[in-house]
C-alpha cells in the first residue's frame, strides 16, 4: 500500500527521458547510507517474474566478450513498469487442414459460420504461377449441399487483385454452415495443399496463452488452450500441437494436451524441452477439433510461443544500495550491488530500473542502469550505477524504487532472471535540487530536451 | 573509371608521417544511417555516402537522396548498413548493424546521427537499445554508437510481427497469392530466422522477455514512427505505380484478405498496430503508402523523413568548415613538409613558403592561402590584405593544371569528391573533399591517433631522384596519425 511520501513528481508523466553515457564509477567523498526506505510497496509478479529453479552449465557464443561496461540512461516516465512483460493471450477462429502430397483424395472442413468475411483459402505448397494454377485446377470444393463453389478466374480479369485470388480464396458469405468437402480430381493431392478457413465472426474461439514468455530448463511451464462457444466451455475436444523451432521452422516434437475442465486444455512444455534443446524462440502450433455445445462441428488452429533457455546464472539478492555525493554535496549517483551466482562463463548483462509512483498509482521507470561483463562460474558482486544527472532530467522527486532487476545472457540471448521488485529497495525523499546535473548531454538526450520530454534546467 | 594515378602507396618515413597526440580537431558532423529490413543485403563498399550494397539493393539511390536532402541546400552525409537480414534474426543482425554504425560514426567524425530503419530493420536497433553493453566486432559496446544517435525513425517498423509471417511459416510458401506479396521477406525460404522472428507470437515473446526494447523512447532515444495505413491500387494513379505496380497489387490482395494485419489498417504487409507499437508518431498514417512504397520515398514520405531528421537537428545540420581552418598538424594529410621520399619529391608548404614570393600549391591546403593572403590558422595578414584569395588561388596554382596530373588531361576530377581518399587538389578547390552537393562526409578528416588517411597530392617523380629530370603527377600516400 502506498504511503503519502511516495507520491512523486513532476507536472506528470508527460515528462521526459534521456540517453546513455558510459562512465566509470564517480569519484567523490565516498558512499553515504541510503535514506531510510519509504515503507513497503510491492509489485505483483502476475507471471512476469522469471526465476530459475536450478542452474546449469552451458557454452556461450563467441560474442560473449569480457570487458566491463556500465551504462546509465534516463527513461521516459510515461511508460509503466512491467508493461508488456506478461504473456499475451491470443484468440483464434481460423481452422487448418493439411492435404499432404499423395495423401487422401477427400477432406472435410467444418465451417460453423459464414457470416462476415468468411473465406476458405487453398494454398498449394509449390512455387511458380503455372504450378500453382495447375494444383488449384485439381481441386473441387463442395459446400454442405454438394454445390461446387470454387470457380475459375474470369478471362480478362486484368489487374484486379481480387479476381486473381478467386481460385485460392473462396468467399463463404451467404453459404450454409456445415461440413465442406475438398476433393482432388486426380484422386490424391499432387502437391501439398493447406486448406485454411477464416471465420472471423464465429463465436467458437480458441484462446492460447503460455504460462511464461521465458521457459527456463528446470522450471515448470505450460501452454493453455481454452475452447469456448459464446463464453460457454467446450468439453471433449481433441487438442493437439506441434512444437516448432522458432529459428528454422523445423518441427521439434508433438505436444500432448490434457483436458483440465471448464474448457481448459493444458500442455506441459517442460516435458518436451530438455538440456539437449538449444536456446531460442519456440512456437506451438495448436489444432483443436470437436463439437460445440450448440452442436456445431468445428476446427481451430492457432499459434503461440515462448523463449527457452538453459539458465547458468541468477540473482541471489541485493547486498547494498547507496547514494554517492560529490565534493559539493550533490548526489552524483545511486548505486545498487547485486549478488549474482553463475555456473559457467557468459557475458551477462545485469540491469535494473529506478521508478517513481505516479498519480495513477502505477510505478513509472525514470532511469535504467546496465552493467555488462564476462563472468566466470562463481559468486559475483555486480554494481548498477544510476547517474543522478539522468534521474534529474526526468524532473522526478520523491522515493525512487529499485525495480525490474534482470540478468540477460548476451552469450545465449536468454533472459536468465527477472524480478520486478520483491526486495523493495528504495531511495527515499530525493529532491531534484540535490541531484548533480549532467555536464554534457548526448545527442539523444539533447533531442529529448528539445522535444520537451526532458529538462536539464 | 577514375583516371588518377594510384602509384604505390608511398611510405613517407620521416617526411610526411604525422603524429597527432592532440584531441581531434575534426569538426562536428551530422549524418543519417539507414538500416534495411528483411533480406540479405551486401555491405556497401564504403562507410560514408555509399552508392552500392543495400543502397541500391534495398533502398534505391533516388529514395536515399530524397531523404538526405538538407532543406537548407545540399545533402547530409549518410551511411547504410548491409547485413544478412533474412538468414539471421535481429539479435545476430544487431551485432553487424552496431559494427557498421561504429564504422560510420568513426572516432569523432560523425557525432550526430539519425537512424532510419525500414520494416524489420527496427528490430536490430531495438535489440541494441535494450542491450547497450553487448559488444560489436571491435569489442566495443553498442552504447558507443548509440551515444551518437540523436533520433530514431522507424519507417513501417515491424514491432509486433505480421500475420503474413504466420502464413508463410505455417501454411507453406504462400505462393498462391503472389510472390510480390512476400517480396519483403526475401525470395526463397520463408522459414528463415528473420521471417520466423516476425511471427506474431515470437515477436510478443521478444517484446516481453527483454530481448527488444519497447516504449515511447526505447533506450532513452527519441523515436518516431512513419507508416502507411492503406494500399492504393487504382491503376491510373501514380500513387499506385510508385515503387512498382505489381508489388502494389500483391499488397492490395494481402490487405483485402486480412493477411497484412490483424487490425483493419495495414500497409499490406504490416499492421498499424505493429508499426506504431514503439516510439511516438512522426506523422499520421498515410492511406496511400504501402509497405514497399514507404522505403521508396513515395507519396511524399521522403520529404517527411527529411523534415523529421531536420527537426532532430534543431533546424540545421552543422556544415563542416573548410579543412584549412584546422592546424596543419591536425589535418588529415599534413602537407607542410618538403623533400624526397623515395623517388617522390613532395612540394609541401613550410611556414616560410606561405609568405614568400612564390605561389606554393600546398600552402592552400595547409593554411588556406599563399603570398600574403590572410592565414586562416594564425589570423595574420602580413601583407595588409594584398594577396590571393583561396578561390583565386585555385586558378593560379598547379592544382588547376591538368598537365600536372598525368591522367590523360582530366586533371583534378570532381568525381573524386567523397571517394574515401583525401584529395588535396579538391581541398584547394573547395576547402573540403566531400560528395558533390554536400558539405558532409569529408574525406579529409583526421580520424585520430592510431589511424591512417589515404591522401593524394601533386608530387614530382624522378627515377633518378633529380629535380630536373622527371615529371609531375598525382600520387597517393598514407598519412599515419
Amino acid at each position: 500500500m502506498k504511503t503519502t511520501n511516495t507520491i512523486v513528481v513532476l507536472g506528470l508523466l508527460a515528462a521526459l527521458a534521456g540517453c546513455s553515457t558510459n562512465r566509470a564509477p564517480e569519484p567523490g567523498p565516498g558512499p553515504t547510507p541510503a535514506a531510510a526506505s519509504a515503507g513497503p510497496r510491492t509489485v505483483a509478479s502476475n507471471g512476469r517474474n522469471v526465476i530459475a529453479s536450478s542452474l546449469y552449465t552451458a557454452t556461450a557464443n563467441a560474442h560473449a566478450t569480457r570487458p566491463l561496461v556500465q551504462v546509465s540512461n534516463a527513461l521516459d516516465p510515461v511508460d509503466v513498469l512491467g508493461h508488456g512483460y506478461e504473456p499475451v493471450e491470443t484468440t483464434h477462429t481460423d481452422g487448418l487442414v493439411i492435404a499432404s502430397k499423395g495423401g487422401a483424395g477427400l477432406y472435410s472442413v467444418p465451417i460453423d459460420t459464414t457470416a462476415g468475411d468468411a473465406y476458405l483459402f487453398l494454398t498449394p505448397q509449390v512455387e511458380g504461377e503455372d504450378a500453382i494454377q495447375a494444383a488449384l485446377r485439381d481441386i473441387e470444393v463442395l459446400d454442405p449441399t454438394g454445390a461446387l463453389i470454387n470457380q475459375r478466374v474470369a478471362k480478362g480479369a486484368g489487374d484486379d487483385p481480387d479476381a486473381h485470388l478467386q481460385m485460392s480464396a473462396i468467399p463463404l458469405s451467404g453459404r450454409p454452415v456445415g461440413v465442406y468437402k475438398v476433393r482432388f480430381k486426380s484422386g490424391a493431392p499432387q502437391v501439398g495443399v493447406a486448406i485454411e478457413s477464416r471465420q472471423l465472426m464465429s463465436n467458437i474461439v480458441m484462446k492460447l496463452v503460455p504460462s511464461t514468455l521465458e521457459h527456463l530448463l528446470g522450471n515448470q511451464s505450460f501452454v493453455d488452450a481454452t475452447l469456448l462457444e459464446g463464453g460457454k466451455p467446450i468439453t471433449g475436444a481433441t487438442v493437439v500441437a506441434d512444437m516448432i523451432d522458432g529459428e528454422n521452422g523445423n518441427k521439434v516434437s508433438p505436444i500432448t494436451f490434457t483436458e483440465i475442465g471448464d474448457g481448459l486444455y493444458r500442455a506441459a512444455i517442460h516435458s518436451v524441452l530438455n538440456g539437449a534443446n538449444k536456446s531460442g524462440a519456440y512456437l506451438t502450433d495448436v489444432r483443436a477439433t470437436g463439437t460445440s455445445p450448440a452442436g456445431f462441428a468445428f476446427a481451430r488452429q492457432g499459434r503461440t510461443g515462448f523463449h527457452y533457455g538453459i539458465p547458468t546464472a541468477r540473482i541471489v539478492n541485493l547486498t547494498d544500495h547507496r547514494t554517492l555525493t560529490d565534493e559539493n554535496g550533490l548526489v552524483s549517483a545511486f548505486e545498487v550491488d547485486v549478488n549474482v551466482e553463475s555456473r559457467s562463463y557468459d557475458r551477462l548483462e545485469i540491469s535494473g530500473k529506478l521508478t517513481v509512483v505516479g498519480a495513477d498509482g502505477e510505478e513509472h521507470p525514470i532511469a535504467i542502469a546496465h552493467t555488462g561483463q564476462g563472468l566466470d562460474a562463481g559468486s559475483h558482486k555486480v554494481t548498477l550505477h544510476f547517474d543522478a544527472g539522468h534521474v534529474r532530467l526526468t524532473k522526478a522527486e520523491g522515493t525512487f524504487y529499485v525495480r525490474d532487476l534482470q540478468v540477460y545472457s548476451l552469450g545465449t540471448d536468454t533472459l536468465f532472471h527477472r524480478d520486478l521488485g520483491s526486495e523493495n529497495r528504495a531511495f527515499a525523499n530525493v529532491m531534484r535540487a540535490s541531484l548533480r546535473p549532467l555536464t554534457e548531454l548526448t545527442p539523444g538526450q539533447g533531442q529529448l530536451v528539445a522535444d520537451g520530454v526532458f529538462s536539464n534546467e | 573509371m577514375q583516371t588518377r594515378i594510384k602509384t604505390a602507396v608511398v611510405a613517407l618515413g620521416g617526411v610526411v608521417v604525422f603524429v597527432s597526440s592532440t584531441a581531434l580537431a575534426a569538426p562536428a558532423a551530422d549524418g543519417m544511417f539507414f538500416i534495411h529490413g528483411t533480406g540479405n543485403q551486401a555491405t556497401p563498399s564504403k562507410q560514408v555516402n555509399p552508392t552500392d550494397g543495400a543502397v541500391t539493393g534495398y533502398w534505391t539511390q533516388a529514395a536515399i537522396n530524397a531523404m538526405i536532402a538538407d532543406p537548407a541546400g545540399g545533402n547530409w552525409t549518410y551511411g547504410a548498413a548491409g547485413y544478412q537480414g533474412s538468414t539471421n534474426n535481429a539479435q545476430t543482425s544487431a551485432y553487424y548493424v552496431a559494427s557498421q554504425l561504429h564504422d560510420f560514426v568513426g572516432p569523432g567524425i560523425i557525432t550526430n546521427v539519425v537512424l532510419i530503419t525500414h520494416s524489420n530493420g527496427s528490430n536490430p536497433v531495438r535489440y541494441m537499445t535494450a542491450h547497450p553493453t553487448a559488444t560489436d566486432e571491435y569489442g566495443t559496446a553498442f552504447s558507443y554508437g548509440l551515444n551518437k544517435v540523436r533520433r530514431v525513425i522507424f519507417i513501417a517498423g515491424d514491432n509486433m510481427g505480421t500475420p503474413l509471417a504466420d502464413k508463410v511459416t505455417s501454411s507453406g510458401s504462400f505462393a498462391s497469392i503472389s510472390n510480390n506479396v512476400v517480396k519483403d521477406f526475401g525470395f526463397g525460404n520463408y522459414n528463415s530466422a528473420a521471417v520466423l522472428q516476425q511471427v506474431q507470437a515470437t515477436m510478443a515473446t521478444y517484446n516481453g522477455n527483454g530481448t527488444f526494447s519497447v516504449g515511447t523512447a526505447p533506450g532513452g532515444l527519441s523515436t518516431e514512427y512513419v507508416y502507411g495505413s492503406g494500399v492504393y491500387a487504382m491503376i491510373t494513379s501514380s500513387d499506385a505505380w510508385c515503387g512498382g505496380y505489381t508489388d502494389t497489387t500483391g499488397l492490395k490482395a494481402a490487405q483485402v484478405y486480412g493477411w497484412g494485419s490483424s487490425s483493419a489498417a495495414t500497409d499490406g504487409f504490416i499492421g498499424v498496430n505493429s508499426s506504431t507499437y514503439v516510439g511516438t508518431a512522426g506523422m499520421s498514417g498515410d492511406a496511400r503508402l504501402n509497405h514497399n512504397q514507404s522505403r521508396r520515398a513515395c507519396h511524399g514520405v521522403g520529404a517527411t523523413i527529411e523534415t523529421i531528421a531536420h527537426g532532430a537537428m534543431s533546424g540545421a545540420f552543422a556544415a563542416i568548415p573548410p579543412d584549412y581552418t584546422i592546424s596543419p598538424a591536425a589535418q588529415a594529410c599534413n602537407a607542410t613538409t618538403q623533400g624526397w621520399s623515395g623517388n617522390y619529391y613532395w612540394l609541401g608548404c613550410t611556414s616560410a613558403m606561405k609568405t614568400d614570393t612564390k605561389t606554393d600549391i600546398d600552402c592552400y591546403v595547409s593554411y588556406g592561402g599563399d603570398n600574403g593572403y590572410v592565414d586562416q590558422w594564425t589570423g595574420v595578414n602580413p601583407q595588409n590584405g594584398v594577396g590571393l584569395a583561396l578561390s583565386d588561388g585555385w586558378n593560379y596554382t598547379g592544382y588547376s593544371a591538368a598537365s600536372n596530373y598525368a591522367n590523360g588531361g582530366v586533371g583534378c576530377s570532381d568525381t573524386w569528391l567523397g571517394d574515401g581518399q583525401c584529395d588535396l587538389c579538391l581541398l584547394a578547390k573547395y576547402g573540403f573533399d566531400s560528395a558533390s552537393g554536400t558539405t558532409q562526409g569529408d574525406d579529409c578528416v583526421n580520424a585520430g591517433a592510431g589511424t591512417n588517411n589515404t591522401c593524394a597530392d601533386i608530387a614530382w617523380y624522378s627515377a633518378t631522384k633529380s629535380l630536373t629530370s622527371g615529371s609531375y603527377a598525382y600520387f597517393t600516400y598514407t598519412a599515419t596519425h
